[in-house]
């Protein structure tokens, strides 16, 4: 369960404090509720993601989180270029405190991500959409409660998205999404429930499709 | 499942992250290419040779009673303690940046995992360079082992100390690494490596030993030989004074300004 209160967020720019991201946020979201988050570019979907996976501090409000949380995957960050799939996602484990079940672990990222001999090779030689699969991969090797995703789903080949998808309706009694991404399809095929970011507030819809009709409506014609 | 429900004390994640990123750094040293591991000793060694061949050739055999080679080489392996130390720890907030993804990690982290990795390397390549001396024929065997670390422990801590406050002041200014750069090159000279400050008058011993380099760069000497007739201003006091404030200086920085220095 992750419970947000009356969250507001403003980054500080080079000339002083810049404009609400957000504001006033509260609503929580249910363990085992997968929710997709809408909104147009900009409109602080990522800052939320930032901030619900604790790695930004809220500017006033608080965010509470009972279980277990992953990092959010998406594009870039996390891995070093000079290190190989198999050193990067060593290093995961560690910082996670699995130190005694590191082999077992590396098997299972290795199985999922299907990298093959290119897991012993540097990332800085990987693919944009090879390193988005070790990426999830390495996240998938952790029994989160609540996997938190900027569009990472969407990076990798259409067999990839649609094994990440199976693997998350396997777990769907134990684990959940929050994501974020701007194709439907995606959304759907993960999420029941939305939330719209617009204008610096959150409206919160039980429906996805909800969501995403009222998404549609915020867009100028 | 694998994983356990209990959650880990905030110091078992702290020491876990600094586990794994200093194994991860010494990965990313060591085997950044073929021969990283090997520049990584020979760096030193090719350093303190070239200033030996060059004391050789102007014919100082020993430089208040030290073997000018012993000399040279505790004092420059002193001085890159603190310089090294100082560069690596000032650079890792920005240089790790992609790690902050996961939020066990704190830049503060990444600046510590570093200066245990250089102080590390920098003792290994000290033994090193004793040991190939000593098979040239230059006896290494400290009076005061216990002072040698002293000083080597002081200097590392000038640099972790100086390396966090730098690393805070640039990432809310920029311009500052342009100015230390300018500022800090001189060190090299004025901190008495590559000449006896003990040599020069009283006025200007007073003046080039208000640097705490210079301290911990003649303790280190001190330590070899109780014979040594070093620099009379040196005082430990003075390096662990100026290593302490720096320190404490850097930490509040950092804890202060962490976001800052995380979004950079």
């Amino acid at each position: 369960m992750i419970t947000v209160r009356n969250l507001y967020k403003r980054y500080r720019t080079a000339h002083g404090a810049g404009r609400w991201v957000l504001e006033d946020l509260s609503f929580s979201i249910p363990q085992r509720l997968s929710v997709g988050i809408v909104g147009a570019n900009g409109a602080g979907k990522s800052t939320l993601l930032r901030i619900l996976a604790g790695l930004d501090k809220p500017t006033r409000g608080e965010v509470e989180r009972t279980c277990r949380v992953s990092w959010p995957l998406g594009f870039g960050g996390g891995l070093q270029g000079t290190l190989t799939g198999r050193q990067n996602a060593k290093f995961v484990c560690r910082i996670h405190g699995h130190e005694a079940d590191i082999p077992e672990r590396l098997a299972r990222i290795q199985d999922f991500a299907m990298l093959g001999a290119a897991f012993d090779e540097p990332i800085r030689t990987y693919s944009t959409g090879m390193a988005a699969r070790l990426r999830f991969a390495i996240s998938l090797a952790f029994d989160f409660d609540i996997y938190i995703s900027d569009e990472a789903t969407s990076a990798g080949d259409a067999a990839f998205r649609q094994r990440a998808a199976d693997e998350f309706r396997r777990r769907a009694n134990e684990a959940s999404v929050i994501m974020v991404s701007h194709d439907p399809g995606t959304l759907r095929k993960f999420c029941t429930a939305g939330l719209l970011i617009s204008g610096g507030k959150a409206h919160w819809f039980d429906k996805l499709d909800d969501a995403l009709q009222a998404y549609k409506e915020t867009v100028p014609q | 499942m694998i994983a356990t429900h209990v959650p880990r004390s905030q110091l078992a994640v702290t020491l876990g992250v600094w586990r794994a990123l200093i194994l991860r750094e010494a990965e990313a040293k060591l085997f950044a290419s073929r021969v990283s591991w090997v520049w990584v000793l020979l760096e030193p060694v090719l350093h303190v040779g070239y200033l030996i061949v060059l004391y050789s050739v102007i014919r100082v055999r020993t430089v208040g009673d030290l073997d000018t080679a012993m000399w040279l080489m505790i004092g420059l392996q002193a001085y890159f303690m603190f310089r090294k130390t100082t560069d690596r720890v000032s650079t890792a907030a920005n240089e790790n940046s992609a790690l902050y993804a996961y939020r066990q990690v704190k830049p503060i982290d990444t600046l510590i995992a570093r200066a245990f990795l250089e102080g590390a390397m920098n003792l290994l390549a000290t033994a090193l360079l004793a040991a190939l001396l000593l098979m040239m024929g230059h006896v290494l065997y400290p009076d005061f082992p216990l002072g040698l670390l002293q000083a080597l422990f002081g200097m590392w801590m000038l640099g972790i100390g100086l390396g966090m406050t730098i690393s805070a002041a640039t990432s809310l200014v920029r311009e500052i690494r342009l100015v230390l750069q300018v500022v800090l090159r001189p060190l090299y000279l004025i901190s008495g490596i590559m000449f006896p400050i003990a040599s020069l008058s009283k006025p200007w011993r007073e003046v080039l030993m208000l640097n705490p380099v210079a301290h911990g760069v003649e303790m280190a000497r001190m330590a070899l030989s109780r014979g040594y007739e070093g620099v009379p201003e040196t005082d430990p006091g003075y390096l662990f004074l100026s290593a302490t404030i720096l320190v404490l200086a850097g930490l509040v920085l950092q804890l202060r300004f962490a976001m800052q220095i995380a979004e950079q």
